[in-house]
């Protein structure tokens, strides 16, 4: 965009658009005999044009693989579990999982909940969601999730 | 009731790529000429222009509505580019001083031209204007075209005030870009 105050460079872009147009609505003919005129070698200009276009849609497909690389990336990496979403009998091997993935946070559970004894289910979701709350969920293993 | 307004159709970035990848010879020669046209127009280097535009075309970054022909759209896309070049030339960059005390003074940088660059880029501009016409002194009607397009004058209100033929102002329009081509290869300079 130019400058809005450049009157002078305002029309002579104008002028240019109207010189573009000309080229674009001017007879093959004319162009040829021009491009003679002035030396130029039309083959060789268009070998040139198609090698810079080749270049902008490899460019254009590095960053589309980019993307769904990224995008890819995203989908894969390991969502948390909502404990809320399990049955119970998932929501209990969910927990063994959990135990057994960090040893740390088991000793913080009393005796019962380690040996996932005696808890009710609802024993069983508010530990996962503890768990969730702490980031110490593991990730789904596909068997769970309803 | 009020109604919602007309939706534009747009080609689709693989509809553009597939026209552009059909060009023929010749209509990549009347690209490339556009891109000189622009890239001289804004001191840019043609080549880049086009590369810029053409990705633009073909990566979607830029939309092409389907009622214009790609030639307009690519000639859109490059003028835009080579303006945008020029601009980016004429920013001041960041500059990091360290003062006196050893403290670091940081100037951000501007993309605002100064008062004293926007008059000087003003007269430059105005100059080459007046160049430019001056090279039909010798022919009224070439430059009422010039003029007429510098002014946005369109179509057969310019070739009423030129008084010429369909047939004669197509020649006349044709001997106005060959006279710039030859006076100007290199782009617009005062």
């Amino acid at each position: 965009m130019s400058d809005p105050t450049n009157k002078a460079q305002q029309a002579l872009d104008r002028l240019t658009e109207k010189l573009v147009e000309e080229v674009f609505l001017a007879s093959d003919a004319e162009i040829l005999a021009e491009a003679k005129e002035e030396g130029r070698d039309v083959a060789g200009d268009a070998a040139r044009s198609r090698a810079i276009f080749a270049k902008a849609v490899a460019a254009q497909g590095k960053r589309k693989m980019a993307a769904a690389r990224a995008a890819l990336n995203t989908r894969a990496a390991p969502t948390t579990l909502l404990p809320g979403r399990l049955t119970p009998e998932q929501a209990r091997a969910t927990l063994a999982r959990a135990l057994r993935a960090a040893p740390d946070a088991a000793t913080k559970l009393n005796m019962a909940a380690r040996k996932d004894k005696g808890l009710s289910d609802a024993d069983v979701y508010g530990i996962l969601e503890d768990l969730a709350d702490l980031g110490l969920l593991p990730p789904p293993d596909g068997s769970e999730a309803t | 009731m009020t109604s919602s307004p007309p939706v534009r159709a747009i080609r689709s970035p693989d509809e553009i790529r597939a026209t552009i990848e059909v060009f023929t010879d010749l209509e990549w020669h009347r690209v490339r000429k556009a891109a000189e046209y622009w890239a001289r127009a804004h001191g840019a280097d043609a080549d880049d222009v086009m590369q810029d535009a053409l990705e633009r075309a073909v990566d979607g970054s830029r939309q092409c509505p389907a009622d214009i022909s790609i030639f307009a759209f690519l000639s859109g896309a490059m003028r835009s580019i080579s303006g945008d070049e020029r601009k980016a030339r004429t920013r001041r960059a960041e500059i990091h001083l360290v003062a006196e005390d050893g403290s670091l003074v940081v100037d951000p940088m501007d993309d605002r031209p100064n008062a004293a660059e926007a008059a000087q880029s003003r007269e430059a501009a105005e100059g080459i204007k007046q160049a430019v016409l001056g090279l039909f002194e010798d022919d009224l009607a070439a430059q009422t075209i010039v003029e007429g397009d510098m002014d946005g004058i369109e179509g057969e209100e310019l070739r009423d005030l030129t008084g010429l033929d369909a047939k004669a102002f197509a020649s006349k329009r044709r001997l106005v870009r060959r006279r710039i081509d030859r006076t100007y290869p290199k782009g617009w300079k005062s």
